[in-house]
């Protein structure tokens, strides 16, 4: 069965990068250029079966979309990634605060995410 | 096939697009930034726009527009977080690094060769203006703790040979808590060998020690591979911080005869409990190299050892766990009866507690 992952990043490009790789790996990817839109229509959506978030991003940052997911009761068990550039370990330790399940570093290996997604949604 | 039916250099050719966009938000942010205007999302946006031009960079390997983003970033994101103050010298930086960051965009776009001076004297500027503060190590890794292992087997014209890599694994609450599922790694460690995943329940606190959220069963992990250790660590990248990982350092390279245990019941002569090779946990570090001698060969300490069929290591640690789950299970029962009033029960069960406790580690040392 074909793994449902959406991903938010304000990049297109890395939006495109994400798309093509998981594509690829047979996954279905719903794309959002940033979390205020899906914070709004989580209640409505089934949870997919993982979440890729990136941290930068306008409006409601990656920590605080990670917050509003894990608020709800739905999506207390979605593996949630967090794919930055970033890798502070400051960051690192407020995103696992808000309920991030796993790092990742862009620029990513495609295997690497395809196996990291497997293995948390799999 | 040509470039417009490459998924990838559609992408590439659609990052250039976004990479003007950034820059005229850059542009723009940097003039609103320099006037009275100038606000904290302004700042935000001007940082997110140098984030964003390295990250796509990143992906097509632009190293050269990378590398100055990341230092123009590196200073922004000091402005941001309010120990850097913008004063008329540093704008003008800023206002150069943008150029600069638009030469570097068009050049990579142009495949154009990028001279090292076109951005050195701005970099100059920029890396100046970072803080002293040293950059953080990344300490949200597995907590690895021993490297030690013997690499010099005089099998340098030989092919790899498969290893044994054993380790303990000690999953946090908060691995639980963030939608992780041990199982899930182990499986993921099957890609690259034989696993053997074996709970330590020695570990297990009395019933009323217990708690919901807690994490107390560490996992010893061993696999069987021609992977390297850091193949194997790699499968735990991503929850890094998550989860306490502790390899286990081989204790002997020579073959040993196999000899008989006795049977757990009869076995009542005192047995000297080998040395635990589990190092404490402590800060990340590189492997610890083997000591050598003047040649440079690698020396390894002798010493005493007998090989245990597996099975019959596993059926008296099995034992023991059971024989420690009874003596919690009877601990409470006498709690919740009010039978401890008696002073010879409590030492009587203090002392039970305490040579289970002796047990435990004796068991648990002989399969460290």
């Amino acid at each position: 069965m074909s793994l449902s992952i959406l991903a938010v990043d304000d990049s297109k490009t890395m939006r495109d990068m994400i798309a093509l790789t998981l594509n690829a790996a047979g996954m279905t990817t719903t794309l959002a250029e940033d979390g205020v839109h899906w914070v709004d229509t989580l209640e409505a959506m089934d949870p997919p079966d993982a979440i890729i978030s990136d941290i930068n991003m306008p409006r409601l940052d990656g920590f605080g979309f990670i917050e509003a997911v894990r608020a709800r009761e739905a999506f207390k068990g979605t593996p949630i990634l967090v794919l930055t550039t970033e890798s502070g370990a400051d960051l690192k330790a407020r995103a696992r605060s808000a309920g991030a399940s796993g790092w990742i570093v862009k620029p990513f290996d495609p295997e690497k995410l395809v196996r990291a997604l497997k293995m948390v949604a799999g | 096939m040509t470039d417009q039916l490459d998924p990838l250099a559609e992408i590439k050719a659609s990052f250039f697009i976004e990479c003007d966009e950034l820059l005229e938000a850059l542009q723009d942010g940097l003039e609103t930034m320099d006037s009275p205007e100038r606000s904290a999302e302004t700042i935000n946006v001007v940082f997110r726009a140098v984030h964003s031009i390295k990250g796509g960079a990143g992906a097509f390997g632009l190293n050269d527009l990378v590398n100055f983003a990341h230092c123009y970033e590196s200073v922004l994101d000091n402005v941001r977080s309010g120990l850097l103050e913008p004063d008329t010298d540093i704008m003008r930086t800023f206002f150069q690094a943008g150029d600069i960051l638009q030469d570097l965009v068009r050049l990579s776009r142009d495949e154009l060769p990028i001279e090292p001076s076109l951005t050195a004297a701005t970099l100059t500027d920029l890396e100046a203006l970072l803080s002293d503060e040293v950059e953080e190590t990344v300490e949200f890794a597995p907590l690895v703790l021993s490297f030690d292992l013997d690499e010099d087997f005089g099998l340098d014209d030989v092919a790899p040979m498969p290893a044994q890599h054993s380790f303990t694994f000690q999953a946090s609450a908060e691995l639980y808590a963030s939608g992780n599922e041990p199982a899930k790694l182990f499986r993921a460690l099957t890609e690259l060998g034989t696993v053997t995943c074996t709970p330590d329940l020695t570990k297990l606190p009395n019933l009323g020690a217990l708690a919901n959220a807690e994490c107390f069963i560490p996992w010893h992990i061993s696999v069987d591979t021609d992977r390297t250790f850091e193949d194997v660590l790699e499968v735990f990248d991503f929850v890094d911080g998550l989860c306490t990982i502790k390899q286990i350092t081989p204790q002997t390279d020579a073959p040993l005869p196999l000899i008989d245990l006795p049977d757990v019941a009869s076995a009542a002569e005192p047995v000297d409990p080998a040395p635990d090779h589990i190092e404490e946990p402590a800060d990340v570090k590189p492997a610890e190299q083997p000591s050598t001698e003047p040649d440079g060969k690698k020396v390894a300490a002798p010493k005493a050892t007998v090989r245990v069929d597996v099975d019959r290591i596993d059926r008296l640690v099995n034992l023991v766990g059971e024989l420690v789950i009874n003596q919690s299970m009877l601990s409470q029962s006498i709690v919740s009866a009010q039978a401890s009033n008696s002073t010879e029960v409590d030492a009587g069960l203090e002392e039970f507690m305490r040579l289970t406790r002796d047990i435990q580690d004796s068991v648990m040392m002989i399969r460290a």
